[in-house]
Parts: C-alpha cells; structure tokens; sequence
C-alpha cells in the first residue's frame, strides 16, 4: 500500500450483512479488481461503524465520506466516486454527525480493521 | 409471618441483590406487591457465567435445601405461586440434588399444599453469559433464543409469558432462612458497617482461592490478607478486581476501600458477583484488560448496534495495542468510544467492559505506554497526558 493509495472499508457485521454488505463487498472488488491490484484502491471489512439500522456501511477515509444504506445498484456510482467523480449526496442523508465524527477518529487514530470478520 | 412482616424484616437487614446490581430486596418486593391481583412468578437464577465466579455453583451445590427454603420464603413474601430455579445445564449435580429436595419436599406435603401451595421447579440453561441479563432469562423459559428485552414493560410487570414476575440470584434468596430465624439485627451484625455477609470467590492466584462467606464493610485489604490468604505466589500485590471481569481495577493504594458496593461504585469499581482477582506485581495488565474487553465483545448477543461496535473497538484496541501495533492517539479513542455510547443498549452489557478498560488505562500508564510502537511511544506517552476518562471527552451522545 503507498501513501495514495484510497482505502475502503465495508462493514461486515451481522447487521450490514443481513442488508446485503457482503454482496456490496464482492461488487466492488469485482469492480475495482484492476486498481486493486496495482495498489490504488485497497477495499476491506470492517468491524462495525455502530450505524447497523442504516447500513450496508461503506466509509472513503481519504475523502472523508461515510456513506450508508448502500445496495448493488449503487456500485457504479461509488466506483466513480472513488475514481474522482462526484460525491453521492443521497448515501449520506441519513448518517448522524456526531457518529461521522467518531468513525473518522477512530480510523485517523489507526484502528486496524477486524478482517477476520470477512 | 406475612408478606407484610418479610418485607419489613428484608428491608431491617439492608440486603441487596448478590447478582451484580445490589438493588434493595425490599424494594423489588414492594414492586412486586403493588402488582394487580392475579398469577406472580419468582425466578430464581442459579445460572452462574461470570468468569471467576464460583459461589453460585458453590450454593446450589452444598446448600440445595437452603436455597428451596430461601426461595419459598421468597414466593411467601412476594405471593409468587410458581417458582423457577436457573441452574447452568452442565452443573448436573445441583439440578440433581435440587430435584430430589423439591420431590422430598412435594412428598412430605411441605410446598404443594395448602394456602400457600407453590409449584417448584428446576430449569437448565445454557452457558451463555447473556443468560445473566433477566429478561433474556426469561425469553429462554419461554422457548426462544436468549436475547434482552425492551423495558418497559419491567419484567415485574409482565415476566415470564406476561406474568408478574421478579428475577432474583440465588445467592439473595439463600440469605433469607437465617434472616428469618435469626432477625435483621443479628444478620447486620455479622459485618463491621451493619451490611451483613456475602459470598466471594477468590481466585486460584490466592492462598485460600475458592469461595467464602465474608463481611461486607472490612477493606479489601483486610480482605484479601484474612480471608483471601494473600498471593500464593509470594508477590506483592499490584492490583485487585473486585467484583467479577466487570469491575474496575483497584490498585495497592486503593485497597483501604471498603467492600461493599456504594464504596467500591465510588472509586470506580464494583462489588458485582464478587469474584475476586489479584494481580501480582509482574503482571501484565494490558494484557488482564484485554481478556476482559475480548471476552464482553464475545458475549455481547449483536442485537444492538452500539454494544456491537464499543465492546468490538475496545476488544480490537486492546488487541491492537497488545500486538505493538497501537498507538496513544488510537488508546485516546477509547473514551470517545465510550462516551458515545453511554446509555445505550438495551441491557447492561454495554458497559461492562468500560470500568476494567478505563482503570487499566488510568493506573497503568506505563504498561500502555510500553507496548505502544516505539515511534509513538518516544513521541507521546500517555502517562503525561492526564486521565482517560468517558466524560472528559468532546463527543456528545
């Protein structure tokens, strides 16, 4: 991993799986397969964000974007993002402040995501 | 005796839950009375989970008749007619001596008869540490998967298949025979401060591990020189967890609190199943409060998602930090992780790991600082930086 490259965390917890997490995981693997492997873009699960009501979960750290409720038919939009297209307003609209503030806390202080959770 | 006189004794004596919450007896009693007329139900909960604790096992175990006396006195001054006993389904022996105490009893005429007539039996549960929260008890008796409920309703309210019904440990019950017998006064006196016995286990690190029956009120330090024999290792002593994994570390200055439950809640502790644990002065606590923190994110049932994510961060934290992987800015997370999540949750299992987590951070700086990665602990070590606390923190909930 450089110093640029973008990392993606996708909860993986009960809860986001039970709403589709694991099927977000693979889409974007599948469609990000190629940046991927070249150390652009490194996607992993995640633990839990504490935000299971709302999720799947899916957080850009280097972006600063916590998106939520994301489904399969987002994925081409999320890609894009994630290459430097625009942000997805609707995926935030239901995201509490106070909590983005604390995920993005924990994950600047260097929380190594639980990826036996996957 | 009455239902009226029992409660006026139990509320003399003082006595509290032994299960971890010290609520009056007398007031879940009154609670209880208060109820519409109508079918009550005691449960008496055997089930013992807490890590450490043996004193549960111990008490159904030896004293089978003491605890079907307790409980009948119980149902007595609580107008339960149904009474069900917890008991962990591995511990086979005391399902086995409590049966043949309840058919004795069922054969002499001595409970199903009468005005009084109480149905007496014996219930397995699984050894899940959730099983501990009552309402999830409950759920269980009722055929489904062990899982908190809401409250309200209280169970006192609407228990066990909608019933009235008041959740008691075991231990509590057993205390009422010699209440009885020998009045309020003279169970107060059997501790220095007037707040009676209770049961403790002391861990295998002690001379005289096992459980005992010892006065609430004397210090801790008196505690665990007296009765606990000391260290059988020799060591000085570094630390002391009172009250089961949930309970705040003491540390060698603080070992002049009394045990009892108001003082050890405040200094940060808890009295809770009082399974009591030394550390010796070579011991790692990172490491201690690690265990702990693990063990609460394994046991927490995933249906709420904060108890989720605080007991999982505080579990990978520790872990992290454990690996030489952490850092002091990641350990400064932790009351943040904390704070946010304050009062949520639908039990209480939220917020067991916070009091070990956040007295290992405070009264062991050093330790952290140590396992920390070399370039943050150069940098920044925690011990300069004041304390670790949940309401220091800049987050709201």
């Amino acid at each position: 991993m450089t110093t640029d490259t973008i990392e993606v965390f996708v909860c993986n917890n009960v809860d986001c799986k039970n709403r589709g997490a694991a099927a977000v995981l693979a889409g974007l693997r599948d469609r990000l397969e190629e940046l991927s492997a070249n150390g652009q873009v490194q996607i992993k699960p995640y633990a839990c964000f504490s935000a299971c009501n709302i999720g799947p979960n899916l957080v850009i750290p280097s972006k600063r974007c916590w998106y939520s409720g994301v489904g399969p038919n987002d994925l081409d939009e999320v890609v894009a993002h994630i290459k430097g297209g625009e942000e997805i307003s609707r995926l935030r609209q239901q995201n509490d402040p106070d909590l983005e503030e604390l995920i993005f806390s924990i994950i600047d202080a260097g929380l190594i995501p639980d990826t036996e959770q996957e | 005796m009455g239902a009226s006189e029992l409660t006026q004794l139990i509320e003399a004596s003082g006595l509290a839950g032994k299960g971890g919450a010290a609520f009056p007896v007398h007031r879940k009693l009154k609670l209880m009375q208060q109820q519409p007329p109508g079918k009550r139900i005691l449960v008496i909960n055997g089930a013992e989970h807490e890590p450490g604790s043996l004193k549960d096992r111990f008490l159904l175990g030896r004293y089978p008749q003491t605890v079907i006396e307790g409980a009948l006195i119980h149902s007595l001054a609580s107008g339960a007619s149904e009474v069900r006993i917890a008991v962990n389904l591995t511990n086979v022996s005391a399902i086995g001596a409590l049966n043949r105490e309840i058919e004795r009893l069922t054969r002499e005429g001595l409970i199903a008869r009468g005005e009084h007539a109480v149905a007496v039996c014996v219930v397995p549960v699984p050894d899940t540490y959730i099983v501990g929260d009552e309402s999830a008890l409950l759920e269980f008796m009722e055929g489904r998967e062990p899982k908190p409920r809401r409250r309200p309703p209280f169970p006192i309210e609407a228990g066990l298949f909608g019933q009235p019904t008041l959740v008691q440990n075991v231990e509590t019950v057993a205390h009422l025979p010699y209440l009885v017998v020998h009045g309020s006064d003279a169970y107060r006196a059997l501790g220095p401060d007037g707040k009676g016995p209770t049961l403790c286990t002391f861990g295998e690190e002690f001379e005289r591990s096992g459980v005992q029956l010892v006065p609430l009120g004397i210090s801790v330090r008196s505690l665990i020189s007296e009765y606990g024999g000391g260290l059988r290792n020799g060591r000085p002593l570094k630390a002391v967890q009172p009250g089961g994994p949930s309970a705040g570390y003491l540390t060698q200055a603080q070992l002049d609190v009394p045990f009892d439950a108001e003082s050890l809640a405040k200094v940060g502790s808890a009295l809770g199943c009082a399974a009591i644990r030394g550390f010796s002065l070579e011991e790692d606590m990172v490491a201690a409060a690690s265990e702990v923190a693990d063990f609460f994110a394994r046991e927490s049932c995933g249906q709420c998602p904060q108890c989720r994510m605080e007991t999982q961060m505080l579990s990978n934290i520790l872990r992290q930090t454990i690996d030489g992987k952490g850092t002091d800015k990641l350990l400064r997370q932790i009351p943040l992780i904390v704070k946010a999540n304050v009062s949520k949750g639908i039990c209480g299992l939220i917020k067991m790991p916070v009091a070990p987590v956040l007295t290992a951070l405070n009264s062991f700086p050093a330790e952290f600082a140590q396992r920390l990665s070399a370039r943050e602990g150069q940098e920044s070590p925690p011990s300069g930086e004041g304390r670790h606390t949940a309401a220091d923190a800049p987050m709201t909930s």
